[in-house]
């Protein structure tokens, strides 16, 4: 990954919304616009591209839809933990991106995935809602939980993350002379790994 | 995996040390004793069977020889649950059936440890996202296992716990209704009577009647000893007409035809999730319950030919210290490739291999031949089509310090190692690369002469330690230098022990090595034999100068053999 990662830098048509942690080295509107929703966590190292190759079939779609370059749409509350990498062409909402996890190509993330510590899903591919992948063999399966019960288990989740990220992590006073912090919303916070 | 496993364990380099076993092949070892100790083929197919890496070796002080995992004894000194490190008391491990008995159970789909999870009460505190709807499970019971893995959870199949702890005990109820567990039971309960029956004394001790299946064969040798036929013979038929408990087990309606009209690999249990289900293997998904975490144990190891302890874990679970480590990395000196240059073909490559000493007295290493030359029988066809054996050179190894010390071990020195410039070397040995701390590292000149995936020599190694404490066994001489290489099983690492008038007790030990270098790979094109690799290849045989070129030379080739210099 080049250098110029370490700085935070957003592109023209990128949409930050409010009360998001962007940590670490995150580079947004590199490729296409990506629009992050409400409410996500975004830990270390995470790299959320919007790739604009298209295979050709979706290139001729786009050119008939007139719609280009698409944006990656990140849903709500959702968590990219430590090192993962995220394609996609859309994500949905209160999934959890495991460490070191990839979601590769133009795939598509529906509600409540988990994508499991170094898993990774195919290129180009639909996974629907509920999906858990999982294991060394990139195992799938639903859960069947109840939306009710794991909605309040992932805003725990989130809450507790929210208390616990900022403890272990050095966090930049705004005003050096080279803060990385820039003005994306009140309390858009730029960190660096504490190590 | 496995395979991928045992494919890349040919092209890594690596050190593997050989162990003799001479407890295990006592018959054979007579007959290739002489032959092993001139040659040592590193192309028998024993070989991964005789052959570790150093980290798995143990090493008798009383015999003073290298041990094997093959060659030690193991004794359970206590079983414990893995998750929990609750200790199991030996005479409830059979009745628990080997498990853990209190809260650890493992995932059913994938294997990992389950953690039990209070189910979520209707939140007081309104969130935006979650319409306030009260979210307790319709069962009622405030428990249930999690994975945290692949988020399946009990509930899937039904089951809850009143109660956070004791889980093992609350399912004990449902467990021994099942079919197949009373079946078993009852089993169970017809033969041990009929054994109970049947052992009239008892030649085995007690202590090994506990294990599941000796009592049976201790029954079975009184019955087919001695005794007399006829007597047994009508002890035998004393077994009652068995009359099972269960009609039949399990009859699952109409699995075939799910099987059939099977679509979606996933809707099916795998191999591993059935297997981890002994009693029933189930098919189908939803029948798999969660199971106890088998329990573990801590082993005592004994030498086999002394019976000297080389390995005492501490009894509790929960200590991870040892009483007695009579490890190889503790005793031997370690061996490792501290620089690997791409091998290519017909080109004298250099490479460094470093040795370490961890004892506290200096050693001196001989390496006893200054050329190795690999060879290989292959058979070839030749002009009649007749197949013919024949001894192909694969290549050549060129020692060029066959002897050298290393200083003795110091902690001292594992932490102010930069500081003091142990650079002894400098003065021009030849062969060695740099001498520093407890190691010396010393060059191996190779020149590959057949394209192999894999280059491979032995190695022996013959090291003499100076103990100047005045030792006990002095004196006592186990081998005489000149019998080792004649006779005996020891001749693989022959050991001698001899006292001269000084107190100073010299030992010495030898064992064979064999190092592995990965393929070997053809000149690149547009260069000849001739050419000149890298910077760092064509170095000085003192070897000092090139050591930043030849350690960059090796990281691009490979993680696995870190270049320390």
């Amino acid at each position: 990954m080049p250098k110029e990662q370490h700085v935070l830098n957003i592109g023209k048509r990128a949409v930050v919304c409010q009360d998001i942690e962007l940590k670490g080295e995150i580079q947004i509107g590199a490729g296409g616009p990506i629009i992050i929703g409400q409410n996500n966590i975004v830990e270390e190292n995470v790299t959320i591209l919007n790739k604009l190759t298209r295979t050709l079939k979706q290139f001729l779609l786009q050119i008939l839809n007139f719609r280009l370059p698409t944006a990656l749409t990140i849903g709500d509350d959702n968590v990219f933990e430590v090192g993962c990498y995220v394609e996609g062409s859309k994500i949905g909402s209160k999934n959890i991106i495991e460490a070191k996890a990839r979601i590769l190509g133009s795939t598509s993330l529906g509600n409540n995935c988990v994508v499991g510590a170094v898993c990774s899903t195919k290129e180009d591919e639909n996974i629907s809602d509920n999906t858990v992948i999982f294991g060394d063999h990139h195992n799938r399966r639903i859960q069947t939980a109840s939306a009710n019960q794991l909605s309040s288990l992932h805003t725990r989740h989130l809450d507790y993350l929210r208390e616990v990220l900022p403890k272990f992590n050095h966090i930049r006073v705004s005003g050096a002379p080279e803060s990385q912090e820039v003005a994306i919303s009140r309390k858009a916070i730029k960190q660096t790994a504490s190590h | 995996m496995n395979s991928l496993q045992t494919e890349t364990r040919h092209i890594r380099p690596y050190v593997h040390y050989h162990c003799g076993c001479p407890d295990v092949n006592k018959p054979t070892t007579d007959l290739e004793s002489e032959k092993e100790e001139e040659t040592f083929d590193i192309d028998s197919p024993g070989i991964h069977f005789s052959t570790f890496p150093i980290s798995k070796l143990y090493f008798c002080d009383d015999c003073h020889q290298i041990r094997c995992p093959r060659c030690v004894q193991e004794e359970i000194v206590c079983y414990y649950c893995p998750n929990c490190l609750f200790e199991v008391p030996t005479a409830s491990v059979k009745s628990e059936r080997n498990r853990c008995a209190r809260n650890c159970f493992q995932c059913p789909i994938c294997q990992n440890t389950l953690s039990v999870v209070a189910s979520s009460e209707p939140q007081p505190t309104p969130s935006p996202i979650s319409p306030t709807v009260p979210t307790v499970s319709a069962t009622g019971a405030p428990y249930y296992l999690s994975c945290g893995v692949c988020r399946w959870d009990s509930q899937e199949i039904g089951m809850t716990f009143e109660k956070a702890t004791g889980l093992a005990l609350q399912l004990q109820k449902t467990e021994d209704e099942r079919p197949d567990v009373k079946e078993f039971d009852h089993l169970k309960d017809q033969f041990e009577k009929h054994l109970r029956h049947n052992t009239p004394s008892t030649t085995l001790p007690s202590s090994l009647l506990s294990i599941p299946g000796m009592s049976g064969m201790n029954s079975f040798s009184s019955r087919y000893g001695n005794t007399g036929l006829a007597h047994s013979q009508q002890k035998s038929d004393d077994v009652e007409k068995y009359e099972a408990a269960v009609d039949k087990v399990e009859p699952e309606n109409g699995l075939v035809d799910d099987l059939v009209h099977l679509t979606d690999v996933n809707q099916i249990t795998t191999l591993t999730q059935r297997m981890n289900q002994l009693s029933d293997q189930p098919y189908k998904v939803e029948r798999l319950q969660p199971q106890r975490i088998h329990l573990r144990t801590k082993r005592v190891k004994r030498c086999r030919s002394c019976r000297h302890i080389l390995i005492k874990p501490e009894q509790k679970a929960q200590a991870t210290r040892f009483k007695i480590k009579l490890v190889a990395l503790k005793n031997i000196p370690k061996i490792t490739i501290a620089s690997l240059p791409k091998l290519i073909l017909n080109q004298p490559t250099q490479i460094v291999l470093k040795f370490s000493n961890p004892l506290y007295e200096e050693i001196s290493v001989d390496l006893t031949q200054e050329e190795i030359i690999i060879q290989e029988e292959t058979t070839i066809q030749d002009d009649c089509g007749k197949p013919t054996l024949e001894k192909v050179t694969i290549g050549k190894v060129t020692i060029l310090a066959p002897h050298f010390n290393i200083t003795p071990y110091n902690e001292v020195l594992e932490y102010e190692e930069d500081l003091i410039s142990s650079r002894r070397a400098a003065k021009a040995d030849i062969g060695i690369y740099e001498k520093r701390g407890n190691s010396t590292s010393i060059i191996l000149e190779i020149t590959p002469l057949a394209e192999v995936e894999e280059f491979k020599f032995p190695l022996l190694v013959k090291y003499t330690s100076k103990n100047t404490e005045n030792n006990e066994n002095e004196g006592v001489t186990t081998e005489e230098k000149s019998s080792g290489e004649t006779n005996s099983s020891k001749a693989i690492t022959s050991d001698e022990i001899f006292a001269d008038e000084s107190n100073e007790v010299t030992k010495t030990l030898s064992f064979w090595t064999v190092i592995g270098l990965g393929n070997v790979i053809k000149a690149p094109t547009g260069t000849s034999g001739t050419t000149v690799k890298g910077p760092g290849s064509r170095t000085e045989p003192s070897g000092s100068k090139g050591s930043s070129s030849r350690g960059s030379n090796s990281a691009n080739r490979s993680g696995t053999s870190s270049s320390k210099s």
